[in-house]
């Protein structure tokens, strides 16, 4: 019930009483509501002729990076006595310092300026309008406005720096870069002999092998490197991302996912991104800072979306052909196993990093035996599938985000597959 | 812990003088039962305030006036019986106008705060004028009201001039 129509329920009841109980003390109490009503609707305020203008320090922020507002509201018309001003803040948008709301008295032709400052979490987010409340003297009459303002804010995935990813897709494109193309030529890494052809650099000639042959002289040749495609699958599906409590692994994902593109791309790779959420939302692929920027901007706007299975997913071969990277970024399902490979299977060098939601989970449950028990009989089974997905032939990271993306990589990602298992057998072996 | 501001001293002032006139009309009469009822109700009515159950203070004023009205219908001291009506007036309105400049800066309110006291207490002056004619009609016009209209235009008349100050 608004205040007005309070106190007009008010005077009505006290004057019906005084009138029926025929008694004019009574009357008298409606006197002083009477004045309060008459003195609020004879001050009201007038027509809202306003216009107001945003600026923010910065459009483009990384998270926790502060942000200034500035606002200024003019006032075209004639006098007004209090005005609330509020600037009402896009979800996940929070006032650090100052306020967006502002209660001020306006001249005729007048303005104000204020500002406060802002921070917030990763995303796209826009100012569409100010909400102007002007009331009388005691808040009884209110006329409300919207004043139209622009503004966007974009609050950038944080990257963690990866100072090499170490892909083999069989595939590579004509360019050199970093990655290993199953050729020989120029390279760094021994890739194989061959007879000595002229302009071959002395250097390259291998003497042991040439000696063992007696008569021919063999050179040494190298593995060519070369850059490649490599398609980005972020894993936005709710069902996997949301976990109980509302907690969700998917800004993780978004971590992993924007610090391994800006690591391919500062190879020179052709990389492209495809968030699958509702809806399988594609950056073209492509090199370089410009490209970088583009996968940035939608990972800054990538949301989780209801989709139920990956059975959708379907990667255009224009864009990577057979034979290319693929990498992805999911917390995984079991069902998603036979759709993983079968992109194996189609011919695509395939990689999971995995945001690990069982020790994300189990790290906030309480300490209970039953619940350590489930938590393991839960890893135990993520295990199994990992294991599934490992005999498929597809490099698998399982990432346990309580640790930095940084460090995971360097442990997981930044040594070749066939490296790394010849490490752990290694180790194994002296255990 | 909420800061202490004009408003919000204003507004716990305003609580317990309506209360506490309610009271007093109806402990003139012999009513003790009620006495400590609106008592108990006053106290409540603060810790709403302390506790920001704004929606309190429609109540509060609804059952304020009901109980004046039963009062005057009673034939209680029409005078006590009006200023409690008035002051919980004021109390209401002040709790809708702390409600909204909670989370202001602190540096600009001061002369926001003060033109609404200013206002305010003007309003109760002119409410109590009223009452005072009323009881001077009714021959109720005791000592006891005289000094709470004297103190009453006191303060209304220094917030008034205080309000008219510019900033």
């Amino acid at each position: 019930m608004s205040r007005i129509a309070l106190l007009a329920v008010l005077i009505y009841f006290i004057i019906l009483t005084g009138v029926g109980t025929l008694n004019g003390t009574v009357l008298s109490l409606a006197l002083p509501l009477v004045v309060y009503l008459l003195a609020g609707l004879w001050r009201g305020p007038e027509k809202l002729d306003l216009s107001a203008e945003r600026i923010l320090s910065s459009e483009r922020v990384k998270p926790g990076e502060k942000v200034t507002v500035s606002l200024t509201v003019t006032n075209h018309g004639g006098a007004l006595g209090e005005i609330l001003i509020h600037d009402p803040l896009p979800v996940f948008l929070e006032v650090v310092e100052g306020s967006n709301d502002r209660l001020v008295r306006l001249p005729a032709h007048g303005s104000i300026s204020w500002s406060y400052t802002l921070q917030g979490r990763r995303g796209f987010h826009l100012f569409h309008k100010l909400e102007v409340n002007a009331e009388d003297g005691f808040g009884l009459v209110v006329k409300r406005k919207s004043l139209p303002t622009s503004g966007q804010l974009v609050v950038l995935p944080p990257v963690a720096r990866i100072r090499r990813i170490a892909i083999r897709p069989r595939q590579t494109r004509v360019y050199s870069g970093l990655i290993p193309a199953h050729q020989g030529g120029a390279g760094i890494e021994f890739f194989g002999l061959r007879e000595y052809q002229a302009g071959d650099s002395p250097h390259h000639i291998n003497w042991r092998a040439s000696a063992r042959q007696g008569n021919a002289l063999f050179s040494n040749e190298y593995e060519q490197e070369r850059v490649a495609d490599v398609g980005i699958v972020l894993d936005g599906r709710s069902e996997v991302n949301y976990l109980k409590g509302n907690l969700s692994l998917f800004e993780d994902s978004v971590i992993a996912a924007m610090s391994v593109a800006s690591a391919l791309l500062s190879e020179s790779n052709r990389v492209g991104l495809l968030i699958y959420g509702d809806r399988a939302r594609w950056t073209s692929p492509g090199y370089g800072k410009r490209q970088r920027e583009r996968i940035l901007q939608s990972l800054a706007m990538a949301r989780t979306g209801e989709s139920q299975n990956f059975r959708s997913l379907f990667i255009p071969h224009r864009m990577f052909p057979a034979n290319s990277q693929i990498i992805i970024i999911s917390p995984l399902h079991a069902d998603d196993l036979p759709v993983i490979a079968q992109l194996k299977v189609s011919g695509y060098q395939v990689m999971v990093i995995s945001p690990d939601p069982v020790s994300f989970e189990a790290s906030r449950l309480e300490d209970r035996k039953s619940l350590k028990l489930s938590a393991r009989i839960a890893r135990l089974e993520r295990e199994i599938m990992l294991r599934r997905l490992r005999g498929f032939g597809i490099q698998v990271v399982n990432w346990n985000t309580s640790t930095p993306f940084e460090q995971a990589a360097r442990t997981s990602l930044s040594r070749p597959v066939t490296f790394l298992r010849a490490m752990q057998s290694g180790r194994g072996g002296r255990g | 812990m909420q800061r202490i501001t004009p408003t919000n001293f204003a507004l716990a002032i305003c609580i317990l003088l309506g209360s506490g006139f309610l009271a007093y009309g109806y402990y003139l009469a012999g009513f003790d039962v009620f006495v400590r009822w609106f008592m108990f109700f006053g106290l409540f009515w603060l810790v709403a305030l302390y506790n920001r159950w704004d929606w309190f203070s429609a109540v509060a004023l609804i059952l304020t006036v009901l109980a004046s009205a039963l009062g005057l219908w009673l034939g209680l001291h029409s005078g006590w019986m009006i200023a409690a009506s008035i002051f919980s007036l004021v109390a209401w309105d002040l709790t809708e106008f702390h409600s909204q400049i909670r989370a202001m800066p602190k540096d600009e309110l001061k002369g926001i705060e003060r033109r609404r006291l200013a206002r305010l207490s003007l309003l109760a002056l002119i409410g109590l004028l009223f009452a005072s004619l009323l009881l001077l009609v009714r021959g109720q016009f005791t000592l006891d009201w005289q000094i709470l209209l004297v103190v009453m235009a006191g303060i209304a008349i220094v917030l008034f001039f205080v309000g008219r100050k510019p900033g």
